[in-house]
């Protein structure tokens, strides 16, 4: 199996655990995406993370966007 | 005598308070433009003619007698068909919820109402408030008033549209990751996409909890600051608006914003900033993290979401959704968890960089809103084929970022082309700092005039304009 096709097959598993069947064509497109948006993440995660304490984002939890809006800081 | 529609809203406000005009002139003509343009525009799914007429008359009552309801007393409005109002059809531009009637009112429509607005219809919208161009697979597209072979944007379309059109004084619409901005962009009105979290989401449509915003379209910045200040209850947005620039410093990004513009776009800009200057304004530029990968981190976190909500109606009715639609929200499928969480943690992170990095040295950011020039139907219709795709992701290019970060930004008209097709800045501001940004669209537009100048195409201005021969299901 090519890697596009066992991307295919993983997006087309991960939808239908989801309750919604994809066509051959909705496969492909999702395999894709689960590709390029791993892809995407993984520059700015690394960037981010270098300059983080230990590495990693553990003391940044996923709302703290709206206390910087506040002026909090992250 | 003028045609009472050509009004700004603070112009007919003020009539309608000072008893100059009959709030129930101001809908009437309206009313009479939606007639005669919506069959061309299709800016409108629904017009409520008899009931805002008894409003209008209602509210001349009131004024007569002295009774003024607050800043919009008799002011017809309309907004995007995905504002629930107890009891009334409220589609989404969907087929699904063609039938829904929601069981209470959205807040912003409660303090509209409560400050004396009356609401003409509904207006359109890409379906589930997903697609950037004014097309619908349902109700057909949305026409653009400067012509009606090029696109409004969206997702707002239909606010864009109906204000620039001259159909309603201002309109509310919701902003994802352009969908105010890039209607009143192409559509040459002013839209205010506010900080995340300033309006309140209540009774309107969800589609991504971590991004969604409601915000102004109208003709004018100080139309926009009274509607912002309405719907959000809040003071300061009107009162500074004429101070003017001096003094302010504009950023302008080296990287990014500026990179492959449309000559004309890079032109009207450069006379934009020429205006600004002379009003007093300081221009830096200014390094920028990079916003390029904004974009897609900006999907991570709205296609999980987005699917999320949706996801009872693509296991049980996934025919009913026009099939771009659907395809946008299956890629919510196969986002991990994992993925959509770091996305939103490296969103804060990304927000601390740009208020620590360029805007330590400006008080906003200075850009266009589109690369380049309002696309044909055609370029951005399904028929295109391969081609439409990059036509209809360069769309928002220059809007989705900013969504991410959750800032403020505001889109004003810079001048139009040689095709006499809008074109637009956008400044971006610290967060709440939208005041500032009416402040500086106030002086470019006082400078410039380019808010007076309506369209004129001959659909527009010869009564019995051709009827919309895009079938609407």
């Amino acid at each position: 199996m090519t890697d596009d096709a066992s991307h295919a097959a993983l997006a087309r598993q991960l939808a239908e655990l989801q309750g919604v069947p994809l066509n051959d064509a909705d496969a492909a497109m999702c395999g894709r995406l689960l590709v390029a948006g791993a892809r995407a993440l993984a520059p700015p995660l690394a960037a981010a993370c270098a300059e983080r304490p230990e590495g990693m984002l553990f003391d940044v939890p996923p709302g703290a966007h709206a206390a910087v809006l506040r002026g909090e800081g992250a | 005598m003028t045609d009472p529609a050509e009004l700004t809203l603070a112009d007919a406000a003020q009539a309608v308070r000072e008893r100059t005009l009959r709030a129930e002139e101001l809908a009437e003509a309206c009313l009479d433009r939606i007639a005669r343009l919506n069959p061309l525009l299709n800016a409108f799914l629904t017009v409520d003619a008899a009931e805002v007429l008894a409003a209008a008359r209602t509210a001349d009552a009131e004024a007569d007698a002295g009774r003024l309801r607050g800043p919009l007393h008799g002011v017809p409005l309309a907004h995007k068909d995905m504002f629930y109002r107890a009891g009334k059809p409220c589609t989404c531009g969907s087929r699904i919820r063609r039938d829904f009637r929601p069981v209470r009112t959205a807040t912003v429509l409660d303090r509209l109402d409560a400050a004396g607005a009356l609401t003409l219809g509904t207006l359109h919208m890409a379906e589930f408030a997903m697609g950037p161009t004014g097309h619908n697979a349902h109700v057909g597209r949305c026409r653009n008033p400067w012509n009606p072979d090029r696109i409004t944007g969206g997702s707002s379309s239909g606010s864009g549209a109906a204000v620039a059109a001259r159909l309603a004084f201002g309109a509310l619409g919701s902003d994802t990751g352009g969908s105010v901005r890039l209607p009143a962009a192409l559509c040459g009105v002013v839209g205010l996409k506010p900080t995340q979290g300033l309006v309140p989401m209540g009774g309107v449509m969800p589609l991504s909890e971590s991004l969604d915003c409601v915000g102004p379209l109208a003709r004018s910045a100080r139309d926009v600051a009274t509607l912002l200040a309405v719907i959000t209850g809040k003071t300061g947005y009107e009162e500074g608006i004429a101070e003017g620039v001096d003094g302010l410093r504009l950023g302008i990004p080296r990287s990014f914003y500026y990179d492959g513009l449309d000559p004309a776009v890079s032109a009207a800009l450069d006379e934009a900033q020429r205006v600004l200057e002379r009003a007093g304004a300081r221009f830096v530029a200014v390094d920028i993290p990079d916003h390029g990968a904004f974009s897609d981190l900006a999907n991570l976190v709205f296609t999980p979401e987005a699917a999320a909500l949706h996801l009872p109606w693509l296991r049980d009715r996934p025919e009913d959704y026009g099939p771009q639609v659907r395809a946008r929200l299956l890629q919510g499928l196969a986002v991990p968890a994992t993925a959509h969480l770091q996305a939103k943690q490296l969103r804060a992170l990304h927000l601390q960089a740009m208020l620590d990095g360029p805007f330590a040295q400006c008080d906003a950011l200075f850009v266009p809103a589109t690369r380049g020039r309002v696309p044909t139907a055609a370029e951005t219709d399904v028929e295109a084929g391969p081609a439409m795709a990059a036509v209809v992701g360069g769309i928002a290019a220059l809007t989705r970022p900013v969504s991410y970060l959750g800032l403020p930004a505001l889109v004003t008209p810079a001048g139009f082309d040689a095709d006499g097709l809008p074109i637009a800045l956008q400044l971006i501001g610290r967060p709440f700092a939208e005041a500032t940004l009416l402040r500086i669209a106030e002086a470019h537009e006082r400078a410039t005039g380019w808010l007076s100048r309506a369209p004129q195409t001959p659909a527009l201005t010869v009564k019995g304009a051709p009827a919309c021969r895009e079938p609407t299901p």
